[in-house]
């Protein structure tokens, strides 16, 4: 659980995280997600205790993450992948990790094993591309086999097979019934992983909604086929929808619901190929809630 | 405690520069020990009255760790600049958030290896450089006066400046300047501290770090310029807890 308290962090005259409250509960994937710039790592960085809030808090399991004894048994974090020396062999660094906080160094064998780096643990970092650094800092997150895990853009330079792969590991750590953070400015990537999401965009929170919620709220459409010409589109829009012709004799129907479509056509008689209804993309919702007019208000507020 | 201690060394024996920087050490400490001493032995005879007066068997070959102080305040330097420079000071900071803590362990590990090594490359280059006198019958041996704490206090000194790079790259974060600040409070700040000095004042100048180790490693000769043992010593101690302390201030305080 980590819960965060009109927490607000500025750097210079700039203010980078903007009066956050929110709380992430365990047993689900909550997603932070915002364009890059939007104060995701620097809110991370305050989680962490890296950086000291300007004002308000962050408490995780109740507590500031200063005042945890032995925090990797509580809190895993992935930061940056690159943020290793490359000297130092893989091995070594999970070690070092490991004895800052008491934790056996059989774990360091079993967090290579279950990253996939056992064959390479004795090589030096340097040599690594950034997809095995990518492991190598998820190993590091879980070398305490913590309750919470943060995981700052994961999937950032990582191929088709990796990518999968770490979906799939963070998807079952909250099935474990872990807290699980995931950052991101990749809305599709999201979709895919989150099941709540948290929207920034210059360091205020915008929506704190749960994914299927928000995908909902955009609306969506229906994808309407006829077998030939007809004159359904008329039909739809004396009905009160709005009708977009598309290609191949298709319609794109907004504000009637796919029965509604489906008994107008029937009882004119015209025959239907295709009724497809469709959810508006995550991307379309974001574009929407982060639009360029709500931020010049947060703005002006923001100055006020 | 014991698991951050146990962590530092961890960190400082799995980089190749800790090794490399030590190997730099030996090789000038010990190879000028010697070579100092056979030109010393084969020059002897044709030296006048005033070099045979100023020649001290431990001070005269022990030029080497001039070079060689400078690869243990390197030593100290990179132990805290590598992990800025890399972003492993993130993990570090993530992983024990208590930093004076972590300071003093890094500080403990830095100050242990740097001591271990420094007095074992002073014995060695001691009796290195002895055995290379005897020919001539110009070696000193650890019972006569002033040599047992000229050999340790040549350790001692090494160790000082590696523990002095430690710190002033806590405070200062960067490869460069840190190096560039240990560097120069070693090798200009006598030239410095004499500018500001009255004709003749020797007040300032045995403030400077370098003078210090002169004074802690002198046998038979001492310099007037140079300060008492006991004083550079206390040169040394306050060094070391001036630039602890201002690291430890600026690590609490600042964001990492």
């Amino acid at each position: 659980m980590i819960e965060a308290d009109e927490l607000t962090k500025t750097y210079g005259r700039r203010r980078a995280v903007d009066r956050l409250t929110f709380h992430i509960p365990p047993g689900r994937v909550t997603g932070f997600l915002g364009p890059n710039g939007a104060g995701k790592s620097s809110t991370i960085r305050l989680v962490l205790g890296l950086d000291s809030p300007t004002h308000g808090r962050v408490l995780v399991n109740g507590r500031p993450y200063r005042a945890l004894d032995r925090p990797l048994r509580r809190v895993g974090a992935l930061l940056d992948a690159n943020a290793v020396h490359g000297g130092r062999r893989a091995r070594d660094h999970l070690r070092w990790l490991a004895e800052t906080n008491d934790i056996p160094r059989a774990r360091v064998d079993e967090v290579l094993g279950l990253t996939g780096l056992t064959e390479v643990g004795h090589r030096r970092v340097g040599g690594f591309s950034l997809g095995m650094k990518q492991r190598l800092g998820i190993a590091a997150a879980l070398i305490g086999d913590p309750e919470i895990l943060i995981f700052d853009e994961p999937v950032n330079g990582l191929d088709p097979d990796g990518v999968h792969w770490i979906r799939g590991l963070i998807r079952s750590l909250a099935a474990e019934g872990r807290t699980v953070l995931v950052s991101s400015h990749l809305m599709s990537e999201m979709q895919l992983t989150a099941d709540h999401l948290l929207i920034l965009a210059r360091g205020r929170l915008l929506s704190d909604a749960a994914m299927a919620d928000l995908v909902r709220s955009g609306g969506g459409d229906v994808l309407v086929r006829t077998a030939g010409d007809s004159p359904l589109a008329a039909l739809l829009t004396a009905g009160g929808a709005t009708v977009t012709p598309e290609s191949g004799r298709g319609l794109v129907v907004t504000g009637l619901d796919p029965t509604r479509i489906a008994e107008v056509a029937a009882a004119h008689g015209i025959a239907l190929v295709e009724l497809t209804p469709r959810a508006a993309s995550l991307e379309e919702v974001f574009r929407r809630i982060t639009d360029p007019e709500l931020q010049y208000r947060a703005d002006r507020e923001g100055t006020r | 405690m014991t698991g951050l201690i146990a962590a530092e060394w961890t960190k400082l024996r799995s980089v190749r520069s800790t090794p490399l920087v030590l190997a730099v050490a030996a090789v000038s400490t010990i190879v000028i020990a010697v070579v100092q001493a056979r030109s010393a032995a084969s020059a002897w005879d044709s030296w006048g009255p005033r070099a045979r007066a100023e020649f001290d068997p431990v001070f005269s070959t022990f030029s080497g760790f001039q070079l060689a102080q400078l690869a243990f305040g390197l030593l100290g330097v990179l132990a805290v600049t590598a992990e800025y420079g890399t972003g492993t000071v993130r993990a570090t900071f993530a992983a024990a958030p208590r930093r004076g803590r972590v300071l003093a362990a890094k500080l403990l590990v830095v100050g242990t290896l740097t001591l271990v090594a420094g007095e074992v490359l002073a014995f060695a280059a001691f009796f290195a450089g002895q055995m290379a006198l005897a020919g001539k019958h110009l070696d000193t041996g650890l019972g006569d006066p002033n040599v047992l704490r000229a050999v340790l206090g040549q350790g001692f000194y090494v160790a000082t400046v590696a523990v002095l790079g430690a710190a002033i790259g806590t405070v200062l974060r960067h490869t460069a300047g840190a190096t560039a600040l240990t560097t120069g409070l070693l090798f200009l700040a006598p030239t410095v501290l004499k500018a500001f000095s009255a004709n003749g004042s020797t007040a300032l100048t045995h403030w400077a770090p370098g003078v210090a180790a002169e004074g802690l490693t002198w046998t038979r000769f001492h310099d007037p310029e140079w300060p008492t043992a006991g004083f550079a010593l206390l040169v040394c101690l306050t060094y070391l807890a001036v630039t602890v302390a201002a690291a430890a201030w600026c690590l609490t305080r600042r964001d990492v």
